[in-house]
C-alpha cells in the first residue's frame, strides 16, 4: 500500500525539517521541498493509469481528443503552479506565491481559449 | 529515490549547523558563513536535481511542451 510509504516519508520529512529549524539552519525548508518531490514522484504512476482510462472513455464517447489534451494540460499546469506556490510560501514570501498562482491562472486561461472558441462556434451554429 | 535523500540532507544540515556554532565559539565568523554556504550549495545541488527530474516527468506525463 503506497499510502503508508507516502505517510512515512511525510512524517520523516516533517521531523527532519523541525530539527533543522531548531539548529537555526535554513536547510529545514529545503528538506520540506525534497520531501514534497519524493511524494509526488511516487504518485506519478497513478496519474498514468487515470489518464489511460479517461482517454479510452473519451474516445468511446466520441468527443474530440484535442479537448482531452488541453484538459490534461490544464491539470498539469494547475498542479505545477500549486506545487511551486506551496514551496515559495514555505520559504515565507507569500506575495511571490500569489504572483505564481495568478500567472498559473492566466496560462490556464490561455490554454483553454480554443475550447471556449469551439463552444461559441457550436452555439452560433445552433442559433443560425 | 526515497527516504535516504531526506536523511542525507538532514545530516548535511545538522553538520553544517554544528560546525558553524563551533567556529562561532572560536570567533572565526567569516569561516562559519563559508561553511553554511558550502552546506547550502551541496544540498541545493541535490534538491535541484530532484526537482528537475520531477518537472521532466510531469512535462512528459501532461504533455506540457
Amino acid at each position: 500500500m503506497d499510502i503508508l510509504k507516502i505517510a512515512a516519508v511525510g512524517i520523516i520529512t516533517a521531523f527532519c525539517s523541525l530539527t533543522l529549524r531548531e539548529n537555526k539552519s535554513e536547510l529545514g525548508v529545503v528538506v520540506g521541498i525534497a520531501g514534497g518531490c519524493i511524494i509526488v514522484l511516487m504518485l506519478l504512476d497513478y496519474f498514468a493509469d487515470i489518464f489511460a482510462l479517461i482517454s479510452t472513455m473519451i474516445q468511446r464517447a466520441g468527443i474530440q481528443s484535442s479537448i482531452l489534451k488541453s484538459v490534461i494540460k490544464i491539470i498539469g499546469i494547475g498542479y505545477i503552479t500549486e506545487f511551486s506556490a506551496g514551496i515559495v510560501e514555505d520559504t515565507g514570501n507569500k506575495s511571490l506565491a500569489e504572483k505564481i498562482v495568478m500567472a498559473g491562472k492566466v496560462i490556464i486561461l490561455v490554454v483553454s481559449l480554443p475550447i471556449i472558441k469551439a463552444l461559441f462556434d457550436l452555439i452560433a451554429e445552433l442559433t443560425i | 529515490m526515497g527516504v535516504e535523500i531526506i536523511f542525507k540532507i538532514a545530516a548535511v544540515g545538522i553538520i553544517t549547523a554544528i560546525v558553524c556554532q563551533i567556529l562561532k565559539k572560536a570567533d572565526k565568523e567569516e569561516v562559519s558563513t563559508m561553511v553554511t554556504l558550502a552546506g547550502l550549495v551541496i544540498v541545493l545541488l541535490m534538491v535541484v536535481d530532484m526537482i528537475s527530474q520531477l518537472f521532466d516527468t510531469l512535462k512528459n506525463m501532461f504533455g506540457l511542451y
